[in-house]
């Protein structure tokens, strides 16, 4: 994690990095990418799957007092 | 303070009501936990009660961090940017069940923006200083909720925990706060930080109202797509049952190599109390912790990504940065992160076989003073702020439920300060993490004193 890194996903999300912000944000970079070796290196199996597990909504799944909102709805 | 006649509910509330806002008046010039006080709508509700009312949350005042939604006000969860939200136009799902119970809601608590943080050192509004000691730190990122009921500003808050943030401030401030198994309480009409991971719980002075209030707060949600749809599992009548047969261990491995010495004398003082002998050692806890961490990040970062392209600079200093690199790291590592999350919860679920509640420490150390930058753990300089949460995030990175319960004296460098210990079950198992945390109670080893009020007043 390097400042060509930051550069390039900072531009692939769309996200301008401030320069006051740039050291404490590739500090921060760094001390991610020493925690990530700990979850990528570990040797996991074909039935390890994700912890998130989607669950199928109808109509009858919705709560009563709140519809669907639109895109750009608070939050 | 004699105005109330026995078995008048109104009367009892409204006396409860002004006791717990002169104490907030009084005190929270130095302890700084309120961001609102809600006297006229508390006042009001007090007022309201029905005679009948019983059970025993009525008339019960109690405040929650700002991150529940309070009809009336903007849901601020810390930040200076939802200052321009508009205000909540009905309370979160918690605040009305506890109400529809009887507790009266007088405020709204300081946290560390967006719930990203261990300390409460909010730069918006000033650090919450914990009640015990105002030099140190209340924890966080329910700072303020913790410190509220340590400073005895009220008997009762509300927290939310993503990666210890209810168990952290417990320990720190001295008092008992419960995070319970992942889903079980509907988190609708709060303010999410990453939904993978969010908790909501309670914090008290005694662990009878802890159960109470976590009873009357239990049952599904459909609003919340994480919410169990379990029914009520109520606590109460089970509060007293001891802890004659269940099966006590002790963790070791990562929970005592990344503790300090208080810290293990506490854990210690604990088990010898419950006459728990066991130890029993999780797998690959650091890649549990390294999951959570990973996970947090990038959901953290991704729900608050317009404003960090539109407003960055008006984001909390202390975890601005965190912030925009959690928009930046690799898909894959969030990815295999709960991948690994789920190969831990396997691994922990097969181990709960065999014993029926666990011990660890909740914190590496008692509170350490504002703005402290680096703690030494292990041989290894760490960043003190992330590093509270270095015995809480394995834990809540599988939703187990834990009680918090305070430790006293066991730092002698600082034998006025508090530290908890986590009583750990398996998920849906809150009735015996509270029956332990009683137990506890009941023989002494654990209590939560409200805070010498000398050091308060300003």
């Amino acid at each position: 994690m390097n400042d060509a890194y930051l550069d390039a996903a900072a531009a692939a999300v769309g996200l301008p990095i401030p320069d006051e912000c740039r050291p404490g944000v590739l500090r921060y970079l760094q001390l991610v990418a020493g925690l990530a070796p700990r979850v990528m290196d570990f040797p996991l199996h074909t039935p390890d799957e994700p912890a998130t597990v989607f669950r199928p909504l109808g109509p009858e799944d919705l709560p009563a007092d709140v519809g669907v909102e639109s895109p750009g709805g608070a939050r | 303070m004699s105005v109330a006649a026995p078995g008048d509910t109104a009367a009892r509330a409204l006396e409860a009501v002004e006791t717990s806002l002169e104490t907030i008046a009084a005190t929270d010039g130095v302890v700084n936990a309120f961001t609102d006080v809600l006297g006229a709508r508390a006042r009001a509700k007090a007022a309201a009660l029905p005679a009948a009312a019983a059970g025993p949350l009525a008339g019960v005042p109690f405040a929650v961090k700002n991150l529940f939604d309070v009809a009336g006000l903007p849901t601020l969860a810390g930040s200076k940017i939802e200052r321009e939200a508009a205000p909540a136009t009905e309370d979160a799902v918690l605040v009305r069940r506890l109400e529809a119970a009887g507790a009266v809601l007088v405020g709204a608590l300081n946290m560390d923006e967006y719930a990203y943080g261990f300390t409460t050192e909010n730069s918006h509004v000033g650090p919450t200083r914990n009640p015990h000691d105002p030099t140190r730190l209340s924890g966080g990122s329910s700072g303020g909720s913790a410190a509220a009921v340590a400073a005895g500003q009220v008997p009762l808050s509300l927290g939310s925990d993503t990666n210890g943030s209810i168990r952290v401030p417990a320990s720190l401030c001295g008092v008992f706060g419960l995070k319970p198994t992942f889903g079980r309480l509907p988190r609708t009409g709060t303010y999410p930080f990453v939904a993978s991971l969010d908790h909501l719980g309670p914090f008290t002075r005694d662990v009878r109202l802890l159960a109470a209030a976590y009873d009357a707060m239990q049952g599904p949600d459909a609003a919340d797509p994480a919410c169990g749809q379990r029914p009520v599992q109520p606590t109460l009548q089970v509060l007293e049952d001891g802890v004659t047969g269940l099966r006590i261990g002790v963790l070791d491995g990562w929970f005592r190599t990344m503790a300090l010495p208080p810290a293990l004398a506490a854990v210690d003082r604990v088990a010898a109390a419950l006459g728990a002998t066991q130890r029993m050692t999780w797998p690959e806890v650091d890649r549990a912790r390294a999951a959570a961490f990973l996970i947090t990040n990038v959901e953290g970062a991704t729900l608050h990504l317009p404003d960090l392209r539109r407003r960055p600079m008006d984001f909390e200093p202390l975890s601005r940065d965190r912030f925009l690199a959690g928009a930046l790291l690799p898909a894959a590592w969030v990815a295999q992160a709960q991948r690994v999350r789920l190969w831990f919860a396997r691994q922990v679920a097969e181990r709960f076989r065999d014993v029926d509640v666990l011990l660890a420490p909740a914190t590496p150390c008692t509170a350490p003073r504002i703005g402290t930058e680096w703690i030494d753990i292990d041989g290894q300089r760490l960043p003190a702020r992330a590093s509270m949460g270095l015995l809480t995030q394995p834990v809540s990175c599988i939703g187990l439920p834990v009680a918090t319960v305070p430790v006293w004296g066991c730092d002698p460098d600082a034998p006025h300060l508090p530290i908890g210990v986590q009583v750990i079950a398996a998920p849906w198992r809150e009735d015996l993490v509270l029956r332990v945390a009683r137990a506890l109670e009941a023989a002494g080893v654990v209590h939560a004193p409200v805070a010498s009020p000398s050091a308060l007043t300003s």
